[in-house]
């Protein structure tokens, strides 16, 4: 792959998912990526703002793999999605992984949570048992955890801790690309900046592009070097973070700055920095 | 005078870990036709202190605490009856809408009942009471919706309807826990700007439960913040976007995207949030408190008002810029 | 809809059909009909000669052919006792029973309900605790013991019913007694956790907070909720009665169609086994049936989604 190509191309997606009509039910057709397009440059992160319906998860299915569009084209690092899973999903897994909302549904509550991380290094990467432990106990501290929690089980600890647990896991497989989809919804809003706050200093530290998918115009707007409007399947205006927040030129944009709580800081600029805590009396 | 005044309410809970002190002194009063917000994360306490106005605490909770209403004082454990007595005119809305309303009963019914049942008025005019405030709260054909199951219905109709239910009773103060967190945001302003209008209109005074500090200062009145069972500070809440005092408010909004510049680093409280196991002696958020004094870790700071009309809980707040 | 409906009818078809075929093998695989019924010193001639005028000698797939036959034309086969339409006396009896397991199950719904009502508001308490000990013994005890208890005490030392017969009104106190309370556990420990399940939705919580009295609050988002299920446990009851009601007419020599079975399925008279269970496969799947629509007829939520 070339330095200039994206990361990520999106061409023309679409992907319907329709109920055939029978003797007893008329059919019906949902159109939940209806036309999508867009381009991720290695090392950035493109933030997909939208509400419920409007099709940025299964937009994030079709990136990860777990669904193939029905018509368009998406190319990872230069190949289409089809030819990576042709390989194996265990080699596309290297290339793209996800964090999802709820950080319980991907973690075997049976399980410590420790091993589970080791179980993922052991998939991919022929190592000692040692080995293996040293690198998660490794990628617990650079989440920001402390090493105790290898033992524990995923009841045992905090949904924030939970949440760094699985961005831990997505990482230790050393991705290129991290989906991230609605990361931080179900966290209380200061966890919630240790979350962000982590995905940032992993992006800087590991040139990690991202994919940052969220109900609130907040989180992406923090965060993204590009923001893609997504309403009703379609991503009816992207571009420039900066430039789109500030002067949104289609209406269901305007309406949904207009309708969200602090986008009134993010669109006329951060004037009314708080200073920190630690700041002046 | 205040509508209603909540003064020094605690409420403890038996678990399996030992006792829960959820609430730990919290007073707290609403005016009439002002929406209040109550804003604060998980463990904060502020569904409890709700929760135990309205009486729906549960056998297991031990609360004590006065409750001021209009010329009559009583305590929190008499709450239930004097709700029951219809003496306590106080409506409550949750998060989840759909959840609240009975399944197998057309909405229409669910919000007649209470003209009938409750006002003993004849079938026909609940009817026609229930169509005008169907169309009070935004609804747009409101004979359609009658008969109408919830589960035929968006949950942004569906709290809609939950507000009209709320109201059918004429209640003087409507809680809303959470109301808008499950919706949509574009929903939720439409939702924020309905009760809005219902308080301009009628001047019923609401409590606005949130978590999302930016969505109660610029919708509510006045703020109330809770931290660990207190509140922490109160006052208008244009001052307090402005100027927030307390070194949680200010972090918890330095927390928020936005706050600072983009890719910069959110404010992070260090630690985490400990409900109190005991009785608390000092105050809840000093083990993460930057400015934290000697005298915050032996002392439980009192809510007293503050220089500049609002009130507040610390020994060492920020100062009041010029 | 319709669509649903044909479907569950075909199934009940199958489900009838194989209900008697494998009572018309059983019936004659396991003894003769004709020894049976002809008394035991009869000479061979005679036992052949009305073998083969009741078509008995044929063998088994060709009997079941006819009979299938016949089925079709309505016409249910003769009774070995008395010649008569099998279809006919079986129906003679059909009202008896009917009337004692409507009461029986009426009983059985009023005690069940209250009781479990009753425990489902002192949830916890002694009273809870003891309705529920309750109901649990009395519906181990086998209803044959049951009913034998009953005519010790009402019959014999108290002399105040009969002990058996009917089928009037006052023979059928008892009989209906019997089925009713041993049935009633049953019922006041659904009613009771359908009851709880019910309290412990937000919708009740909301509805507390209304200003509505109490009796109505019970009568218009309690009970309604707890009624659908109770629906499918009286689809179940049924059933469950059909197959006592052989034994508790028999005691009680109650003249419905339990009794008859017991004492045909002795006499080998196999065209009157083979009507009562054709009936009564037809009466439960029926009843099954009914409990669905009734369900699809009262909850909302499955009638279909209609535009919001």
């Amino acid at each position: 792959m070339t330095g200039d190509a994206p990361m990520i191309e999106v061409r023309d997606v679409r992907h319907v998912f329709a109920s055939p009509r029978r003797l007893w039910r008329t059919g019906s057709e949902v159109r939940a990526v209806d036309g999508v397009s867009f381009s991720v440059r290695a090392g950035r992160t493109f933030g997909i703002v939208g509400e419920s319906g409007c099709g940025k998860s299964t937009l994030a299915s079709l990136l990860i793999g777990d669904r193939l569009p029905q018509s368009g084209e998406i190319r990872v690092a230069g190949e289409t999605v089809q030819t990576h899973l042709a390989r194996g999903r265990k080699s596309y897994a290297r290339v793209i992984q996800m964090v999802a909302q709820d950080p319980f549904g991907t973690m075997d509550p049976r399980q410590k949570v420790g091993p589970q991380i080791d179980e993922t290094i052991a998939i991919h990467f022929p190592m000692a048992a040692p080995e293996r432990r040293a690198r998660t106990v490794a990628m617990l501290r650079s989440v920001g955890l402390a090493e105790s929690v290898y033992g524990k089980m995923p009841h045992q600890i905090s949904g924030g801790q939970r949440q760094r647990i699985a961005i831990a896991r997505a990482l230790v497989v050393e991705p290129r690309i991290l989906i991230c989809d609605e990361p931080t919804s179900a966290l209380d809003v200061s966890i919630q900046a240790q979350v962000l706050n982590l995905l940032l200093r992993m992006q800087e530290r590991l040139g990690l592009t991202i994919i940052l998918i969220s109900h609130d115009i907040r989180v992406v707007g923090h965060m993204s070097h590009e923001i893609g409007v997504m309403n009703a399947g379609r991503m009816v205006e992207q571009g420039a973070a900066a430039e789109l927040l500030r002067h949104p030129a289609h209406a269901y944009s305007r309406a949904l700055f207009d309708a969200a709580p602090g986008a009134g800081r993010l669109m006329h600029g951060a004037a009314d920095v708080i200073e920190t805590a630690q700041g002046q009396a | 005078m205040a509508l209603m005044s909540i003064e020094d309410l605690r409420v403890r809970f038996p678990s399996a870990a030992g006792t829960v002190f959820a609430v730990n002194g919290v007073s707290l009063a609403v005016e009439k036709g002002e929406i209040l917000g109550i804003v604060g994360e998980s463990g904060s306490g502020k569904s409890v202190t709700c929760q135990s106005l309205m009486g729906l605490l549960g056998p297991r909770a031990r609360a004590s605490g006065r409750v001021r209403y209009g010329t009559a004082e009583v305590g929190i454990g008499d709450m239930v009856a004097l709700r029951r007595a219809g003496r306590f005119p106080a409506a409550m809305i949750f998060q989840d809408a759909v959840a609240g309303l009975n399944p197998i009963r057309t909405v229409g019914s669910q919000i007649a009942e209470v003209f009938t049942f409750g006002r003993g008025m004849s079938g026909a005019e609940a009817r026609r009471r229930t169509l005008e405030l169907l169309t009070s709260v935004g609804i747009r054909d409101p004979q359609q919706r009658l008969g109408a199951y919830p589960h035929q219905m968006s949950g942004g109709m569906n709290q809609r309807i939950t507000i009209a239910m709320a109201l059918a009773a004429e209640p003087e103060l409507l809680i809303a826990d959470e109301p808008t967190t499950a919706l949509d945001v574009t929903v939720q302003a439409q939702i924020c700007a309905l009760l809005r209008k219902l308080v301009d209109d009628t001047g019923v005074s609401v409590i606005f439960i949130s978590h999302d500090l930016d969505l109660v200062t610029e919708f509510c009145d006045r703020v109330a913040v809770m931290y660990a069972g207190a509140v922490v500070e109160v006052g208008d809440s244009r001052r307090l976007k402005r100027q927030p005092r307390h070194p949680y408010t200010r972090a918890l909004f330095a927390a928020i995207p936005g706050h600072r510049p983009p890719f910069s680093q959110l404010e992070e409280i260090p630690g985490e949030i400990v409900i109190h196991g005991a009785e608390p002696v000092a105050c809840g958020f000093a083990p993460r408190c930057p400015r934290r004094l000697e005298r915050c870790t032996v002392e439980v700071p009192p809510l007293v008002a503050g220089e500049d009309g609002g009130r507040l809980a610390c020994f060492n707040p920020h100062r009041v810029r010029a | 809809m319709a669509r649903n409906i044909a479907i569950a009818v075909l199934r009940m078809a199958v489900t009838v059909f194989l209900a008697v075929t494998f009572v018309f093998v059983i019936m004659r695989v396991s003894g003769d009909p004709i020894r049976a019924l002809l008394p035991l010193d009869a000479p061979e001639e005679l036992v052949e000669a009305t073998r083969i005028e009741w078509g008995l000698d044929q063998p088994l797939h060709v009997q079941f052919f006819a009979y299938v036959g016949h089925l079709l034309q309505g016409d249910f086969g003769r009774s070995l006792n008395d010649s008569r339409s099998a279809l006919a006396i079986v129906l003679e009896k059909v009202p008896a029973t009917l009337l004692l397991m409507s009461s029986g199950l009426l009983l059985s719904l009023i005690v069940g309900t209250s009781l479990g009502v009753l425990a489902a508001s002192h949830r916890g308490a002694f009273l809870d605790r003891l309705v529920m000990t309750n109901a649990v013994l009395v519906h181990s005890i086998p209803s044959f013991l049951l009913g034998i208890v009953l005519i010790l005490i009402f019959a014999v030392w108290l002399g105040v019913l009969p002990s058996g017969g009917g089928p009037s009104l006052g023979h059928l106190i008892l009989p209906a007694a019997v089925i009713g309370l041993s049935h009633a556990g049953v019922v006041a420990r659904f009613v009771r956790s359908s009851t709880l399940e019910v309290l412990a939705q937000p919708y009740i919580k909301v509805a507390g907070l209304k200003p509505l009295p109490r009796w109505y609050m019970l009568a218009a988002h309690v009970l309604p909720g707890t009624a659908l299920p109770l629906l499918t446990l009286i689809g179940f009851s049924l059933g469950a009665m059909i197959g006592g009601a052989a034994i508790v007419e028999s005691i009680f020599a109650w003249p419905g169609v339990g009794r008859f079975l017991v004492s045909a399925v002795a006499r080998r008279d196999v065209a009157v086994v083979q009507t009562i269970v054709i009936l009564v496969a037809l009466m439960m799947a029926a009843a099954n049936l009914l409990t669905d629509l009734l369900y699809v007829l009262f909850d909302p939520r499955l009638r279909g989604r209609r535009p919001a």
